[in-house]
């Protein structure tokens, strides 16, 4: 089906080089990333367990439906108030009206239209974040561990400092200098996940750099990078993309958090952390505006996160359980 | 002897460097728009203010000389004037905030840890039983739900609604509840999931076989031989959970008011105060390097492998 699960069936699990740290804690348990490669076994997992149904039909349902088809589901244009329609509560509550299923903000906005518009930002935001990174890390990872020597080494710090850099702190200062946009998002989103690709996929080259088809292709007289494109990050693809489903919940949680501190998106964007942010100082008079757009956070999130889980335990059976 | 002295000494480099890299991306982040000047000043500053401020800081000088300048004065304490505290020292203005933070990360932190290694070994130990299943449960959502978005709704809900505790500001350690909760849930999490992991692993090795056959109690078993090796793996990764809640801190005081350094970094960015936020991101980071520099001697000692390979 896919060239993601193929090869690689005897590779050694642990590629640390040195043996140490050999344990089954996924750093996805903190953050996604790891210091061990994820192994593959030969076997083709499932389709059933690639694309678990319950979290891939809540992601469709609150990201993916929402953020491709917005002007057609959302019942009014998210940016369109009238303080006539402020704070109206939503249906069930006394004074609701269908009009505003979930009610309005403060300057009359729907706050479902604003939550659906806001499921594109969410995914433009973790598509773009986790693409750059992916694609920064991937190839870092590819040279360091192909090179290695001072080329590696000078990676591998690169990566440690970077893990050891607060990355809210680039956020402040990104916002008070140049203000609050999507692309000081992107850039401080980028800016950590990087060095988890980085790692993960240094840390496998090396483990495969001894395999005979590398040999291989070196005696027919391909050149490094012909080897690294199309013979090494093959074997690296399924774990590449267990990351990034890892780190895609993350994302999404850490725009919202710089959005809700006026770091991230700027107003009036229907940002899922900026209507929270709105809602904030209304949550007596008016629970809903700050409500829902958290709750579509955490559900998304929590789709987000167990679509990894499932996809990591499918490629790897040892974790299964 | 503990750990060794080359051990030790390649950890504080490690953190010095990255501090310099800190102190260096602030440097680059203040000069994107062409002329700190504008960054570092208030809206209403007169040219005599600019001509100053370029004087002090050596702006017109190229940009290597400022570098080295910015360094000589950081080194010193010097980051400039504050605007959100008009003429007060910026670093004066991050330090009077700095305790307030330090208490409610450390009690958060504390009962995230205190409650969260014993539910992760009892998930493990009875893996697969209803203990295993709601710690996991509750884990996946801790680590899902945001914590600006929980502090909010539990304002609301324990202390708007129900009135139990009050809503916001600095008192006793009534105020500090419910930051404190929202602030842990996050690091709670993790730590349930990452000791229950490391434990599952730790509990299929063959001297734990040994240790129940020569007769020891069950549990003298898991707390005394197990615990002991299927810690030092969650505490690798303490320092990305410290990571978060810094930045969940940040939300959370917003959120309740709490008068640390969170919501002094939101007042200034607020304010374009680039002075206090030079600041604050260099204290930020000192903390922040401290903390992992001392749980990286602390994994050196639980597990003395990491000190020959420098820690990798």
């Amino acid at each position: 089906m896919s060239p993601f699960f193929r090869k690689n069936r005897d590779a050694p699990l642990s590629a640390d080089g040195d043996g140490t740290a050999q344990n089954s804690v996924q750093p996805s348990d903190v953050m996604a990333g790891s210091d061990r490669p994820i192994p593959r076994n030969g076997i083709r997992p499932s389709l059933r367990a690639i694309f678990p149904p319950i979290p891939i039909a809540i992601l469709l349902i609150m990201l993916v439906i929402p953020a491709l088809f917005a002007e057609f589901i959302a019942p009014h244009d998210p940016f369109a108030g009238g303080l006539s329609r402020s704070l109206r509560p939503p249906f069930w509550e006394p004074g609701g009206s269908f009009e505003h299923i979930l009610g309005s903000d403060r300057i009359g906005r729907d706050i479902l239209s604003r939550i659906i518009f806001g499921a594109r930002i969410s995914s433009i935001v973790a598509l773009l974040g986790v693409t750059i990174s992916a694609f920064i890390g991937t190839s870092l990872g590819l040279i360091a561990g192909y090179y290695g020597g001072l080329v590696d080494a000078v990676v591998m710090r690169l990566v440690d400092m970077t893990l050891a850099f607060p990355a809210i702190l680039l956020a402040l200062a990104l916002a008070t200098a140049i203000g609050p946009t999507l692309i000081g998002v992107v850039i401080v989103v980028v800016f950590i996940l990087w060095a988890f690709f980085a790692r993960q996929v240094r840390g496998e080259v090396l483990s495969l750099m001894p395999e005979d088809f590398v040999a291989q292709a070196r005696i027919t007289g391909q050149g490094a990078g012909r080897i690294m494109v199309f013979h090494l990050l093959p074997n690296v693809a399924g774990s590449i993309i267990v990351l990034c489903t890892l780190q895609f919940g993350l994302v999404i949680l850490l725009e919202s958090t710089l959005s809700f501190l006026g770091v991230g998106l700027p107003r009036p964007t229907p940002a899922w952390g900026v209507m929270v942010a709105d809602g904030r100082d209304l949550i007596v008079r008016a629970w809903w505006v700050a409500f829902f757009p958290g709750l579509a956070l955490t559900i998304t999130v929590l789709a987000a996160n167990a679509w990894g889980d499932r996809l990591r335990d499918a490629l790897d059976p040892r974790r299964q359980g | 002897m503990l750990f060794s002295r080359h051990f030790l000494l390649a950890r504080v480099l490690q953190a010095l460097l990255a501090l310099l890299g800190v102190a260096t991306m602030v440097f680059f982040v203040a000069r994107l728009t062409g002329d700190p000047a504008t960054v570092f000043l208030p809206m209403h500053a007169t040219p005599e203010d600019y001509a100053r401020l370029r004087e002090a800081w050596g702006l017109d000088q190229p940009l290597y000389v400022q570098y080295v300048t910015f360094l000589g004065n950081a080194i010193r304490g010097d980051f400039g004037v504050s605007i959100v505290a008009p003429g007060r020292d910026a670093l004066e203005v991050v330090m009077v905030r700095l305790p307030a933070t330090l208490v409610l990360g450390i009690v958060a932190l504390t009962w995230a840890v205190v409650l969260g290694v014993p539910l992760g070994i009892l998930s493990a130990v009875y893996r697969g039983g209803p203990i295993d299943s709601s710690a996991r449960t509750f884990a996946a959502f801790g680590q899902a739900i945001p914590s600006f978005w929980v502090g909010i709704v539990l304002m609301w809900v324990v202390a708007v609604e129900l009135r139990w505790l009050p809503a916001s500001g600095r008192g006793d350690w009534r105020n500090l509840v419910l930051p404190a909760i929202a602030l842990g849930l996050y690091p709670f999490a993790a730590v349930v999931r990452l000791m229950r992991s490391s434990m599952i692993e730790v509990l299929n090795r063959p001297y734990l076989l040994l240790a129940e056959s020569k007769g020891l109690s069950r549990f003298r078993v898991i707390c005394m031989h197990a615990f002991k090796n299927a810690a030092a793996v969650p505490l690798t990764y303490f320092g990305i959970i410290i990571g978060i809640v810094l930045t969940g801190s940040i939300a959370v005081e917003t959120v309740f008011g709490w008068p640390g350094i969170g919501r002094l970094a939101i007042t200034a960015v607020q304010a374009r105060d680039f002075a206090t936020i030079q600041a604050l991101t260099i204290v930020i980071a000192v903390v922040y390097l401290s903390v992992n520099l001392i749980v990286d001697v602390m994994y050196g000692v639980l597990d003395p492998r990491v000190q020959s390979n420098g820690g990798r």
